[in-house]
This record gives structure tokens, sequence and C-alpha cells, in this order.
């Protein structure tokens, strides 16, 4: 009996040996994930008014979730790249604390690379302060054109498309259609007034004609009706197509069906161009969306996305360049890192500006009307980059 | 006299018994349509659509029986394999596969059938005698898709296309046996005629990895260009092997082409033009006709190997995906 007791104690011994060595063999990788705990762009902007007294609706849709499920995808990787990966996150109090609580972060953990859910300033403010860690960013949620042109620097890859990337690909939708008078209604935050501007650069780009650009306001003040009423703002030019840039979002909900002449609405209402949409069909996109609705028992988002793919990006430039220096700025950059991110065409980062190459997808509510780029528009080297800043109007050093 | 007579009706009798072996099983050819959840049968010799059979939901990959009497179709909509008569075209019984079956195959004894579930990174393994499932392999990787026994019926390569990667399991233990990277999206495979090499395309790649099944590693790896197609629209999927070895046909998808390459020197020898999306591909016993799938605009084309050019197109149903032919 003690004879078994003890062949029981070596078996188990043995086992528990085997697995420590087995553990030690494939070493972690830390993934960082950093948000704001309070984050005006995931305020109230954007959620329906009806939803403010629901109890489903209201849940922060934020998307450290699309980086669990990434990790969740990227775990049969571990087997060939033989390294473990961990995903560690930190959702930041005080954003004026936000660059050194990362900072700290990452050194106390051991951290290879992080993705970043952060506004502009925060975003700069983090990329300068760990740029001498040699730490890779992914920039997960912020467009802002400024950051991959006068503003940009090295460390940081943006996975999501830039506002430019959405605009040209509206312009190229409206071009092809032939819709190419078109009438701007910019709402009131500077973030609608940069969206307008970015639509404007497309515009020209795509030889549209914008008839007129109008700021409007939300609110019913009859001394304030040029701005606010939809029949005056609409009523006095030519036009076929309208472009509506209002990131609070209730006023563009009203505009659909409601301007004085018959046109198509895009930008904020109407045919809104996103980086994801629930309703894709092709390219294994259902599979995706699938595990994911399995996962956070809801629709996954563009920015949900973005971070799935960023952590897919991770684990594809480790598995396929093992024997590389570990700089993974190169990799990324590398023309022959090809990333899969279930939308279609291969896709890598732009060397010049280390922006993400992808298609967009043109939606409605419950489907994708077209993908840009459109095939009408082709480039001399891939025709990913007919949208977006190319080599030549990003203001990056290259 | 009577002997005459009597040897003259019992040859007629044979004759009767062949006529009837040979029409029914009648040189068809089966397109499975997964928008319009048919089936499309055609005479290969005539060219015309004969019968529409409804297939179950979103049919997509089928095979045949070893003895094409039965051929059989995953319904992936409905999570089952629905098995069809190939004489009386009617459904005559289903296998149960587990969620959302894509691509299947059997073993060259037709006693198992190992099927991809792509939701459940999961491959399931059915007994087709008892048309049950006997066991589940988890963990094949994200989104597995292809699979195919090795022609000695040992082993099965899975593709998953999450993981860019060939799952080499044995389907009689159930154990997954080895896992080699290969290029990017990987979507189907083929065994070579002798079984040395397992040949996968690389969707999102643009080429197909060549893999040494006996050590297990990828050897070569098959890259295409043709001048006026860019490299982001080769987008390779299935393969038509020809029955004679030396060639391998390959659906380049989204390039509306298909490839024509020698198996001994992997040389790309020509390009196909064919429709646009072309993916799946079957050829006839002589190796004299190709026949591939265009998923985006609904029809089938015909190739003549010898001239190596379409020859005709037909209209099938919506989104036509796999087509296989019965060889006589």
């Amino acid at each position: 009996m003690i004879i078994v007791k003890k062949l029981i104690f070596l078996i188990y011994i043995c086992i528990s040996i085997s697995s420590s060595i087995a553990a030690e063999e494939n070493p972690t990788y830390n993934i960082g994930f950093y948000d704001l705990e309070t984050d005006i762009r995931y305020d109230e902007w954007g959620i329906h008014p009806v939803d403010i007294r629901s109890n489903t609706n209201v849940i922060k849709k934020k998307p450290i979730d699309g980086a669990k499920l990434g990790l969740n995808d990227i775990k049969p990787f571990q087997r060939i790249a033989k390294l473990k990966f961990n995903l560690l996150y930190k959702s930041i109090k005080s954003k004026d604390d936000a660059a050194k609580l990362i900072f700290d972060h990452i050194i106390e953990n051991n951290i290879k690379i992080i993705l970043l859910d952060l506004p502009t300033n925060e975003l700069l403010n983090v990329a300068k302060k760990v740029s001498e860690l040699n730490i890779n960013i992914l920039n997960i949620s912020e467009k802002d054109n400024s950051i991959r042109s006068e503003k940009c620097l090295q460390n940081i890859f943006h996975v999501i498309p830039s506002h430019k990337m959405f605009t040209d690909s509206l312009a190229q939708y409206l071009s092809d259609k032939k819709w190419r008078k078109v009438l701007i209604l910019t709402g009131p935050l500077e973030e609608d007034f940069k969206k307008s501007h970015s639509f404007i650069e497309s515009a020209k780009q795509f030889g549209l004609k914008i008839v007129d650009e109008k700021r409007f306001l939300l609110g019913n003040d009859p001394r304030a009706r040029e701005k606010n009423d939809l029949d005056f703002l609409t009523g006095s030019n030519k036009y076929e197509a309208v472009f509506i840039s209002d990131t609070h979002k209730e006023f563009s909900y009203g505009v659909p069906y409601a301007t004085q002449r018959p046109s198509t609405i895009v930008g904020s209402a109407g045919l809104i161009p996103k980086a994801w949409h629930w309703s894709y069909l092709r390219h294994g996109a259902p599979q995706v969306h699938g595990r994911f609705e399995r996962m956070h028992n809801r629709r996954m988002t563009e920015l949900d996305w973005a971070a799935w793919v960023s952590m897919r990006a991770i684990a594809e430039s480790l598995v396929r360049f093992k024997n590389n220096d570990n700089n993974l700025s190169n990799i990324l950059t590398n023309p022959k890192f090809k990333l899969d991110g279930s939308k279609g065409p291969v896709m890598n980062f732009r060397k010049w500006n280390r922006q993400l190459r992808q298609t967009i997808m043109l939606t409605t509510e419950n489907w994708v009307t077209s993908v840009a780029p459109l095939e009408s528009f082709v480039h001399r080297d891939n025709n990913l980059d007919t949208i977006g800043m190319d080599s030549k109007t990003s203001k990056c050093e290259k | 006299m009577k002997l005459t007579k009597l040897s003259y009706k019992i040859l007629l009798y044979i004759n009767f018994i062949f006529f009837i072996s040979f029409s029914c099983i009648a040189d068809n050819v089966f397109i499975s349509n997964e928008g319009s959840d048919n089936i499309t049968v055609l005479n290969l010799d005539t060219y015309e659509i004969i019968d529409t059979i409804d297939s179950g939901n979103r049919p997509r990959d089928m095979h045949y029986l070893p003895n094409q009497k039965y051929l059989l179709v995953a319904a992936s909509e409905d999570d089952q394999i629905n098995i069809i008569d190939t004489q009386s075209l009617k459904i005559i019984g289903k296998l149960e596969t587990g969620d959302d079956p894509e691509i299947f195959d059997i073993s060259p004894d037709g006693s198992i059938a190992v099927v991809s579930n792509e939701d459940d990174n999961e491959a399931t393994i059915i007994d087709l005698k008892t048309r049950k499932i006997i066991k589940i392999i988890e963990d094949v990787g994200i989104e597995p898709e292809g699979v195919n026994f090795s022609p000695d019926g040992e082993r099965v390569f899975i593709t998953s296309e999450g993981t860019n990667t060939v799952i080499v399991i044995d389907p009689w233990e159930g154990i997954i046996i080895e896992e080699i990277l290969v290029g990017n999206r990987p979507r189907r495979g083929a065994f070579t005629k002798n079984g040395s090499e397992y040949w996968v395309t690389n969707e999102l790649g643009g080429t197909v990895s060549v893999i040494d099944t006996k050590n297990l590693q990828v050897i070569h790896t098959i890259e295409f260009s043709k001048k006026g197609i860019r490299s982001t629209e080769i987008t390779p999927v299935d393969f038509a092997m020809s029955n004679s070895g030396d060639t391998a046909y390959i659906t380049l998808g989204r390039s509306k082409h298909v490839a024509v390459v020698k198996t001994d020197t992997y040389e790309v020898q020509d390009y196909i033009l064919a429709g646009s999306r072309v993916w799946g591909a079957a050829i006839t016993e002589d190796d004299k006709i190709l026949i591939v799938t265009n998923g985006n605009s609904d029809d089938i084309s015909i190739i003549d190997t010898n001239k190596k050019a379409s020859i005709k197109s037909i209209a099938v149903g919506r989104t036509p995906h796999t087509v296989r032919i019965i060889n006589k």
C-alpha cells in the first residue's frame, strides 16, 4: 500500500516537473492594452437617446473585448511561435497621468508591445514617453488624420483607418455613382469639423463638387432656424448627395429621407463608412463575428475588429519572422508581411505613415452596400492605396 | 431453334441490364449551389441540365461513396450531410456532422468520413455504416476548412484558415500528429496521385505550398503571375488533379483564371480564363474535360484541357460551390 502511495507521489512529482519544464520552454510574450476609464469618445455620443433607459444597450462597448477574442484566436499560434501570449489590461483613471502610468506598467510587467485605445493627445503623450523603450504601439481607435501626417511618430502603427480613408471611400462611391454635387452639413464639434475637412480633400481628389458647407446645431430655437431646421439647411442648393459629420449623432439620425431634395446621405448617417460591420458575409467575416458574439453577447464593432486584428498582427509577425532581430517595426512594414483581417485582400502597413492598408465597408444599419476601394479606382502599386494618404500627401518623415 | 431463341432472349436480357446500369449512371455532373440551396445535375455529353435537387440548406462540399451510387453533400446550415441516390436523384438519408460542416472527405474504403466544423475549430469523424459521430477532434486550429484523406487512408490533412497551418491527424486513433506552417489563409488541399506530396492553396498568400507527406515539411512554394493580373487578385482555392498524375489544375479565385501546373517540376504552364471568383473544380476520368464553378457569376465553365480554353459556360444556381463528375 505504502509502495503504491510512493509510486503515485513519484509519478505526481514527475508530472509536475515535466509540466514546469514545458512552461519554461515557452517564454511568455506580454501584450499591454490601455484605455481610459472615462473617454469622451465612448460617452453619450453615438448612443441612441432611447437607450439611456436601456439595461442592455448602454453597456460599455469597449474594444478590449476584441483584444480578448484576438488572444483566444492567436493561442493556436503558440505551438509554432514557441511563446505563450499574455494580455494585460489596464484602464487609466486620470488621463493626465496616462503616459506615466502606462510607462511604469510596461516596465513592471515586461510588456513587449501595446495596444492603445486613447484619444489623440493621450496617444501622442504615451508614444513620446515610451519612445526610449523601443516598444511599438498599435493605435486601435483614433482616426485623426494629423497623427498620420504632420504629427506622426515613428513608434505608432495605426490599425484603425484614418478619417481620410473613410472620406476617400465615400468620395469614390459617390463619384462611381455619378452623384457629384455634394452638400456638406458639419456639426458643432471640432471632431465634426475635422471629418468635413477630410471629406473636402477627398472630394477634390475624386472630382466631386462641393455646392456648400453648412454648420448645424441640435436644438429648436426659432432664432437659429437656419442652423437647426433641416428644411432651411437643405432647401437652397442643388445637390445629389449630402455628407454629414455629426459625432454626437442625434441630429444626423433625422437627416435620411428628410432633405428637401431627394438625395443620398453619407457620413454619420445613411451610408456610413466603417472598418468592420457585423453584417459582412464574405472572406470568413461571419466566422470571426460569430466567435465574438458568442464570447461577448453583442455585435462586433470596428474598434473591436481593430483590437482583434492587432493581436493577429502580433502573432503573425512572431510566427513568420522568428529569426528576425525582434524588431517588430521592420516586420510590420515588410512588404512580405501578410495580415489576414477576414475582409478580403491581404493587409500590411504603409511604410510612410505606418497605417494599415485595408478595405473600407460602406454600411447601412444592417448591410454592407459596397466595399472601397471600388473596382474602377486603381493605383500603380496597390489598389488599397487609392484610399488614405499616400506617400506624397503624408507629411511623415520617411 | 429453341436454343437460339433462348440465347437471343438471354442476350436481350443482358442488354437490358447493361442499358439500365449505364443509362442510370449517366455521365452526370453535380454542382452544389450554396446560395440557392440546391444541386444542379447536368448531362456531360449534351451539357443540358437534367434536374435540380433540393439539397438541404447551404450545400457545399460533395463526395461520392466509392461505388458512386451515393453522393454525399454537406448541408452546412442544417448541420448534417445528406445522402443522395445518384440514380433516383433523391435524398435517401443523412449523417450527423456537428455544427456547420463545409468540407469533408471519405476514407478510401468508404467506412468513415471526416468533416471540418469551422465555427467550433473541430474535426468530426463519422461512421458511414451507423451514420453516427464516432469522435470529435478538438483544437484543429481556427476555422478549419480543407479535409483530405491520404490515398492510403491512414492520415487526414486539415487546413486551418485562421492559424495558417495544416494539421495532420490519425483519423483511426483520433489524434493530432503534426502541425505544419504554410502560407496565409490555407483553403484546400490535394494529394498528388502517388500520395508523396500534399498541395495546399494559400488564398491570401496567393501561393501553393507543397508538403512532403513523409517528413511533413514544406518543400516548395508555387507562385503565380500573369501579365495584367495584380498579385492581390490571385487567390488560389481548389484543385483538380489529373488522373494521369502529371498535371494539377488550380482555381485562382478573383483573378478569374485556372492555373495549369506540372506536378513533377512545379512549373506553371498556362493560365486558362474562367468566370468570376472561380473556385470549385473537377476533371473527367479521361482528363479531357475540366469543370470549374464560378462563385460570383453563378455559372460553371467547361474547359477543354487539350485546347486549354473554356468551351462553354452554363448558368446554374446561385453561388455554385463544388462540382463532382461521375466517372464511368
